[in-house]
C-alpha cells in the first residue's frame, strides 16, 4: 500500500476507534492526536516525492494524491498543528465525539495537503472545515456559540462558492479561467480563511475556547484556505492582483487598527491572525510560485501565529523571553517575504503598498507577543518550553525553504525591525481594560441583526402565512371531493339563479338573442 | 411466449403473492410472515440481477397482453425502468427488515406487510409499464395501495391525513387520466418509445403543451411538485416505515419516475423542449427545491422536516431532467437512486430515535449521538449527503446536474443549487450539532432498553447498510457498477445520435 494514502486513512480509523471503543479514554485523546499527527511530518521531512492515482475516486477520473514541495509545506503546517493540538489534549483531554472531529479534521487536512483534482481538493476543504466547527461545537463554555455560527455560515457559503467554482472551471476545460470563476475562487478563500472583513467570528471564538482549540483556530483555517487556493488555482490570479491588493492592504489595516485597540492578548492575536490572512491573500495572485513559495511562507507566517498563542501558556524567564523574539522576527521576515512574493504580480508603484500590508501584519502580531501576560513557574496553566520550540521551528524551516526558492531582498528585509519597532512602541499605549474602542468580533453584532431580522421575517412566512395560504388551496381541493359542500354550492347557485337580478340578465340574453336571429 | 417474457410477470409475482397470502396469515404467524417477506425481496432482487445482466447485452424482456384493439398491458424492462425497479426492491428488503424490528409487539402485521407487498408490486408495474396505459393502471394502483398504510394507526389524525392523501393523488390521477385519452385520441398510441412517440405527427403544439401539462400536473402530485405537495408533511403520521416507503421506494419516486418518462418516452427530451415546456418545468422544480428547503427550516417535528427536505430533494430528479441535455439528464437520474438511499437513512434514524428514545422533535434530540452513536453516525452521514457534501452521493447528483446545466447555458440552475445547499445545510446543520455536542436530558421522554446495545439489530442494521452504500458509492462513483455507470449507460442511449 502507498504511503500518501495511509495519511488520511489513519485519522478516519482513528476518529472511529476514539469514537466507539470504551477503552479510548485509558490511552488518552491527545496521545492518540500526537501519535497520529507525527505521521504527516515524518512523510513531509523523509518521503520521497510520490504520485497515486486514484481515478475511481469520486467525479471526474482525474483524483490524485501527490507528494510535492506544496504538499510537504501543507503537511508539516496541518501536522504541526495536530501534534500541538495534540500535546495540550493530554492535560485536558476531549470526549469520544470531540476526539472523532479532530480526527476527521485531520483526515480533511491531510487529503487536502496532498489532493490533486478539483473535487479530491474540495472534499478536503470540507471535512477540515466542518472538523475544526465540530471541534469548537465540543467546547464546554458556552460562549462559543456565537461565534460558531458565524463561522459555519462563512464555511457553507465558502463550500458553495467553490463548488460553483469547480463546476466553472470543470465546464470549460481548455480554457483558462475567467475572471467571475476567479473572483469566486478568491471570494471563497477570502470567506474560510478568515480575511477581513470575514474575521469577525475569530476574536470572540479565541476568547471562549480551550488553549488546543484555539491553537487549531489560529493555524487551520486560514491554513486549509490557503493550501486549498494554491490547489485550485496553482497559477495564480494574475488580473486581479490589484483588487487583492486593495483588499489585503485595507483587512491588515483594519486588523492592526483594531488589534491595537484590544484589552485581551487572545482579541489581539485574533486580529494579528488576520492580518497575516490578509497578507497571504494579497499574495495569491502570484500563484504556487517556484519552489511552492507561497506554501512555505504560510507555514512561516501561520507558525508564527500560533507560537504566540502557545507563549501565553509558558512560565517566565528567559527561554520565554526568547523564544518570543524569535518568533516576531521570523515573522517579520516571513511577511517580507510574502510582499516580495506578492509585487511579482503587481506594477512597480504597488511595492509600497505590499511593504505596508507586511508592516501591518508584524506590527500586531509584535503587539500581541508584548502584551501576553507570563505566567508563574507553579502555574497549572503552564505548559513546557518545547511546545513553542515546534511552531517556531516549522516557521524557520518555512522560512528557509521559501528564501531558498527565491532569495530575500532588502524590500523584503525591512518590514522585521521597522514593524516590531512600531509594534514595540504601540505596546506602550495599553487601551483601559473594559473600555475598549473596537469590541472583538466588531463586524459581528450588525451582521447578526441583520440576519436575525430576515430569519423572522422568514420565520413568519413559512410557519404562519404559506400554511394559511396552503389550507385554503387545501380546502379548495378537499372541498372537490365533498358532496356536501357541492350539493350547498349548487343550491346556492339556484337560489342566485332564481334571484331578480339573475332573471333579468338572463331574459335581457334571450330578448336580444331573439332579436338577432330576426334581423338574421 | 418465451422466458424473456414471463420474467417481467415474474419480478411482480415475487412481490405480489408473498402479499396476497400474508393477508391470510394470522398474526402469530411471525415466522412464515418474515419468511414470505424476506424470500419474496431476495427473489426479486435476484430476478432484478439477471435481467440488468441480460438488458446490458441487450436482450429484450417483454410480455404483452392484449385488452382492446390498439391498446395492450405492457410490462417492459429496459435499462431505465430496471434502474427504478433495483432502487425499490433492495429498499424494500431493507425497509422490510427495518418495519419487522419496528413494529414487532404492534397489531395488524398481517394488513400491514401484505399491502407493504402490494405497494411494492405496484411500484414495479409502474416501473416496467411499457405504454401510458399500463402506467396508468399501476399509478392508480399504487395510491389505492398505499393509502391504507398511511391510515395504518388508525387515529383521527392519520385518517385525516388519508383523506387528504387520497384527494390529492387521485386528483393527479384524474389529470393524467385525461391527459392520456386526449394523446390516444390524437395519437393513436400509447408506446414508450426511446425518443418519444409524439413528435412528426403534425399536432398542434399549444394542444401538445396542455397535454403535457395535465400528463405533468398529474404525476407531479405524487412527486410533491409545489403546489401540490401538501399531502407528502401530512403523511407523516404514518409509521417510520411507511414513511421510507413513501419517500424513497414507491410514491414520491414514482412520480418523479413519471416525469422521466413522460419527458423522454412519450414527448421526446428534444421535441419537448423545441415546444418550450422544459424551460416551465424546470422553473416549477426550482420553485420547489427552494419552497421545500426554506419551509424545511422551520419545522421542529423531525419527521417533517424530513418531508419537506423530500419535497426539494425530489425535485432535483425533475430539474435534471428538464435542463434538456446529457450530463443533466445523469444527474437527474442518478439522484432517483442517490436521494433513495440517503432519505431511506434519515427515516430508518428519526425512527430510531422515535422508537427507542421516545424523541419526535429536533428540539428534544439534544445529545442523542451519546446514547446512539451508530445511528447518529448514519444520520450524519446521510444529512451531510443531502447538502451535497463529499464524499456522500448526493454531491455527486449536484455536481452532475451543476455542471448539465452549465453545459446546457442555463447557469442560473447553479444558483438554485447553491441557494438549496444553503438551505440544506441550514436545516441539518443544527440537528448534527445538538444530537452530537449538547448535553443529553436527565431523562429521555420514553426510553427503550436493548441491553448493551443502543437497539434493536433489526433496526439498527438497514441505516447503516443504506448508509454505507451512499457513502461507497459517491466514495468511488467513477467505478463500474455503481448507480453513476448504470444512469451513463441509460443517458447514452437516450442521446445517442
Amino acid at each position: 500500500m502507498n504511503i500518501l494514502i495511509i495519511l488520511p486513512l489513519l485519522p478516519l480509523a482513528a476518529a472511529l476507534w476514539l469514537a466507539f471503543s470504551a477503552r479510548a479514554a485509558d490511552l488518552g485523546t491527545g496521545w492518540a492526536v500526537a501519535l497520529v499527527a507525527v505521521w504527516p511530518i515524518a512523510v513531509a521531512a523523509l518521503a520521497a516525492p510520490d504520485r497515486m492515482e486514484l481515478p475511481e475516486l469520486l467525479v471526474m477520473g482525474n483524483a490524485a494524491l501527490v507528494l510535492d514541495a506544496a504538499a510537504r509545506a501543507a503537511l508539516l503546517l496541518f501536522g504541526g498543528a495536530w501534534l500541538a493540538a495534540g500535546f495540550l489534549l493530554t492535560r485536558r483531554p476531549l470526549s469520544g465525539a470531540g476526539g472523532a472531529a479532530l480526527m476527521v479534521a485531520l483526515s480533511g487536512a491531510m487529503t487536502l495537503a496532498l489532493a490533486e483534482g478539483g473535487p479530491l481538493v474540495y472534499a478536503g476543504m470540507l471535512a477540515v472545515g466542518y472538523g475544526l466547527y465540530a471541534v469548537l461545537a465540543h467546547e464546554r463554555d458556552a460562549d462559543w456559540r456565537r461565534a460558531g455560527r458565524a463561522l459555519i455560515v462563512l464555511l457553507v457559503i465558502s463550500d458553495l462558492l467553490v463548488f460553483e467554482f469547480l463546476l466553472s472551471a470543470t465546464a470549460d476545460p481548455g480554457a483558462a479561467l475567467t475572471t467571475a470563476t476567479l473572483v469566486m475562487g478568491l471570494a471563497a478563500i477570502l470567506l474560510r480563511g478568515g480575511v477581513p472583513p470575514a474575521h469577525a467570528w475569530l476574536p470572540p471564538a479565541l476568547g471562549a475556547v480551550s488553549p488546543p482549540t484555539a491553537v487549531l483556530l489560529v493555524w487551520v483555517p486560514a491554513g486549509a484556505a490557503f493550501v486549498g487556493a494554491v490547489k485550485l488555482f496553482p497559477q495564480g490570479a494574475p488580473g486581479l492582483a490589484l483588487p487583492c491588493l486593495a483588499i489585503g492592504l485595507g483587512g491588515a489595516g483594519f486588523a492592526a487598527f483594531a488589534g491595537a485597540l484590544q484589552a485581551e492578548a487572545r482579541s489581539s492575536l485574533a486580529y494579528a491572525t488576520a492580518a497575516s490572512a490578509a497578507l497571504l491573500f494579497m499574495a495569491l495572485p502570484a500563484g504556487v510560485d517556484t519552489g511552492a513559495s507561497h506554501g512555505w511562507l504560510s507555514l512561516a507566517l501561520l507558525s508564527c501565529c500560533a507560537a504566540t498563542c502557545l507563549a501565553a501558556l509558558q512560565p517566565r524567564g528567559w527561554q520565554r523571553d526568547g523564544l518570543i523574539a524569535a518568533i516576531v522576527i521570523l515573522h517579520g521576515l516571513a511577511a517580507g517575504q510574502v510582499a516580495l512574493h506578492a509585487t511579482s504580480m503587481l506594477p512597480a508603484w504597488a511595492g509600497l503598498p505590499a511593504a505596508l500590508t507586511a508592516l501591518a501584519a508584524t506590527t500586531v502580531l509584535t503587539l500581541t507577543a508584548r502584551r501576553i501576560r507570563p505566567l508563574d513557574a507553579g502555574d497549572a496553566a503552564a505548559e513546557p518550553s518545547r511546545l513553542v520550540v515546534l511552531p517556531v521551528l516549522l516557521a524557520a524551516i518555512g522560512l528557509g525553504l521559501a528564501w531558498w526558492a527565491r532569495a530575500p531582498e532588502f524590500a523584503s528585509l525591512w518590514v522585521a525591525p521597522v514593524g516590531i519597532t512600531l509594534g514595540l512602541l504601540l505596546a506602550r499605549f495599553p487601551p483601559a481594560p473594559g473600555h475598549v474602542a473596537i469590541s472583538p468580533g466588531d463586524l459581528l453584532g450588525p451582521v447578526e441583526r441583520a440576519v436575525a431580522w430576515m430569519l423572522r421575517r422568514l420565520r413568519v412566512l413559512c410557519l404562519r402565512l404559506l400554511p394559511r395560504l396552503r389550507d385554503r388551496v387545501e380546502a379548495g381541493v378537499l372541498g372537490l371531493w365533498d358532496g356536501e359542500a357541492w350539493s350547498r354550492r349548487i343550491h346556492a347557485l339556484d337560489i342566485k339563479l332564481r334571484g331578480w337580478v339573475t332573471t333579468s340578465v338572463l331574459m335581457l340574453v334571450v330578448a336580444l338573442s331573439a332579436a338577432y336571429l330576426l334581423v338574421q | 411466449m418465451n422466458t424473456n417474457a414471463w420474467l417481467p410477470l415474474l419480478v411482480l409475482a415475487s412481490s405480489l403473492v408473498p402479499g396476497l397470502v400474508i393477508f391470510f396469515l394470522p398474526e402469530k404467524a411471525v415466522a412464515l410472515r418474515i419468511t414470505l417477506n424476506l424470500g419474496g425481496a431476495v427473489l426479486k432482487i435476484i430476478l432484478l440481477v439477471l435481467m440488468m445482466i441480460g438488458v446490458f447485452h441487450g436482450v429484450q424482456y417483454e410480455f404483452r397482453l392484449p385488452l382492446v384493439p390498439g391498446l395492450d398491458f405492457v410490462l417492459y424492462a429496459d435499462a431505465l425502468s430496471l434502474m427504478f425497479v433495483n432502487l425499490s426492491a433492495v429498499l424494500w428488503l431493507a425497509t422490510t427488515i427495518y418495519a419487522i424490528g419496528y413494529l414487532e409487539d404492534s397489531p395488524n402485521r398481517s394488513r400491514f406487510f401484505g399491502y407493504f407487498s402490494l405497494c411494492v408490486t405496484t411500484t414495479v408495474g409502474l416501473a416496467m409499464a411499457g405504454n401510458l396505459l399500463t402506467f396508468l393502471v399501476f399509478y392508480e394502483a399504487l395510491t389505492l395501495t398505499t393509502y391504507p398504510l398511511v391510515v395504518h394507526r388508525g387515529t383521527e389524525v392519520a385518517r385525516k391525513a388519508g383523506r387528504g392523501y387520497l384527494a390529492y393523488t387521485l386528483f393527479g390521477g384524474v389529470l393524467v387520466l385525461a391527459g392520456t385519452i386526449w394523446l390516444y385520441s390524437l395519437t393513436g398510441t400509447l408506446e414508450f418509445v426511446d425518443r418519444g412517440f409524439v413528435a412528426g405527427l403534425g399536432i398542434d403544439p399549444g394542444v401538445l403543451r396542455m397535454i403535457f401539462a395535465l400528463l405533468i400536473l398529474g404525476v407531479g402530485v405524487k412527486a410533491a411538485l409545489v403546489p401540490l405537495h401538501a399531502w407528502l408533511p401530512q403523511a407523516m403520521v404514518a409509521p417510520a416505515p411507511v414513511s421510507a416507503l413513501l419517500h424513497a421506494v414507491a410514491v414520491v419516486k414514482a412520480g418523479a419516475f413519471g416525469i422521466v418518462r413522460i419527458v423522454y418516452d412519450v414527448f421526446g427530451i428534444e421535441f419537448a423542449a423545441s415546444i418550450g415546456v422544459t424551460l416551465p418545468l424546470a422553473i416549477l422544480a426550482s420553485i420547489t427545491i427552494i419552497y421545500g428547503s426554506t419551509r424545511a427550516l422551520f419545522q421542529d417535528d423531525l419527521k417533517r422536516r424530513l418531508a419537506f427536505s423530500t419535497v426539494s430533494q425530489v425535485s432535483y430528479i425533475t430539474l435534471g431532467i428538464a435542463i434538456a441535455g446529457p450530463i443533466a439528464t445523469i444527474g437527474g437520474l442518478v439522484h432517483l437512486v442517490h436521494q433513495g438511499f440517503m432519505k431511506i437513512t434519515l427515516f430508518f434514524c428519526a425512527g430510531n430515535y422515535a422508537e427507542t428514545l421516545g424523541v419526535h422533535k429536533v428540539s428534544e434530540l439534544a445529545g442523542a449521538g451519546r446514547r446512539m452513536p451508530w445511528t447518529t453516525a448514519a444520520f450524519t452521514l446521510a444529512a451531510l449527503g443531502m447538502i451535497g457534501v463529499p464524499p456522500m452521493v448526493g454531491f455527486i447528483s449536484k455536481w452532475y446536474i451543476g455542471l448539465g446545466a452549465l453545459e446546457a447555458g442555463q447557469g442560473w440552475v447553479v444558483l438554485v443549487l447553491a441557494g438549496s445547499s444553503l438551505l440544506n445545510a441550514a436545516y441539518f446543520l443544527p440537528i448534527l450539532r445538538t444530537v452530537w455536542f449538547d448535553p443529553p436530558p436527565a431523562e429521555w421522554p420514553r426510553e427503550r432498553s436493548f441491553g448493551r446495545k443502543e437497539t434493536a439489530w433489526m433496526l439498527l442494521l438497514p441505516p447503516l447498510a443504506t448508509v454505507t452504500a451512499a457513502l461507497a458509492w459517491g466514495l468511488f462513483a467513477s467505478m463500474p457498477g455503481t448507480p453513476l455507470d448504470w444512469v451513463q449507460f441509460i443517458a447514452a442511449r437516450k442521446y445517442a445520435p
